[in-house]
């Protein structure tokens, strides 16, 4: 079983197919990432793309301090903010977008209803609390690659969990879910 | 949603568009470099020169220049040295790129 640095360097040695792999495994994940912090699947996936452009245009080998998957995620989370930066926008709110109207499960993990209703809260909670949570939650991050993708030290990282879970209860009551039956 | 063909194909354009643009920054900022170490050169090889700086520095240009006038020459030549460096930029990436 080849590991996704592998992977990344058989791509570099010129085997295309290493990056299909790649794709096929990360860009769905790293699509929903980039919606929670943009609100629209079109530009997610444009960004999606662009990140995966420049992991490769790279050409650096791997230097252990990460993972792949730490790297990309970053290389998306980064495109997002200078995505949301450059459009002047400081905080999406899902509620005024047309984010109901938006959210067409094409992504496999939305196809789940109790993932669909667990996206719909984080969509209201903060936006830092909303990239710990679909980091933990949808792409099982730890606190580790966490504290990587999201360049803040683990203390800070586990404290976005804590108060993101707090928050995300908090909305998941209001609309009458118990957070405990959706873990 | 794309199908997994049209996202791999699409990444490996905005790849290959990114070390375009990659490249072309490169032998921008080579060909500046390449030009200033030019003109620094010529302003050193004059100001060593036995018959001084303010004899020969002028001189330099106007033997080496197309036009007659000494700062027209001393234009030509950086646009001359500047082309150059672009030039041999252009070529060093090239037999990079055929190494790779």
């Amino acid at each position: 079983m080849e590991t996704d640095e592998m992977l990344y360097r058989s791509y570099l040695n010129g085997e295309d197919e290493a990056l299909r792999v790649l794709i096929e495994k990360y860009s769905e994940k790293l699509t929903l990432f980039i919606y929670g912090m943009v609100g629209n699947m079109h530009d997610a996936e444009e960004l999606m793309m662009d990140s995966f452009a420049i992991l490769i245009s790279k050409n650096k080998p791997f230097l252990g301090r990460s993972t792949f998957k730490t790297w990309l995620f970053a290389i998306g989370r980064n495109q997002a903010r200078m995505f949301l930066r450059k459009r002047k926008i400081s905080a999406i709110n899902f509620d005024k977008a047309d984010f109901p109207q938006d959210f067409t499960p094409d992504l496999y993990i939305l196809k789940n209803e109790q993932n669909k209703i667990l996206f719909r809260a984080l969509s209201k909670i903060n936006p830092m609390y909303r990239e710990a949570l679909i980091l933990s939650y949808f792409e099982g991050i730890g606190l580790d690659e966490l504290s990587g993708v999201m360049k803040i030290s683990k203390r800070r990282a586990s404290d976005l969990l804590y108060r993101g879970k707090a928050s995300l209860k908090e909305v998941l009551k209001k609309e009458g879910y118990n957070f405990a039956e959706l873990g | 949603m794309r199908s997994l063909d049209e996202k791999f194909y699409e990444i490996k354009k905005r790849e290959a568009r990114l070390r375009y643009k990659k490249n072309i920054k490169t032998v921008g900022l080579l060909s500046c470099l390449s030009t200033v170490m030019f003109v620094f050169i010529v302003y050193l090889a004059a100001k060593l020169s036995p018959s001084g700086f303010k004899n020969s520095f002028p001189s330099v240009f106007y033997g080496a220049a197309i036009s007659q006038h000494p700062v027209l020459g001393l234009v030509s030549i950086i646009l001359l040295s500047f082309l150059l460096g672009v030039c041999v930029t252009i070529l060093c990436l090239k037999l990079k790129n055929e190494k790779n």
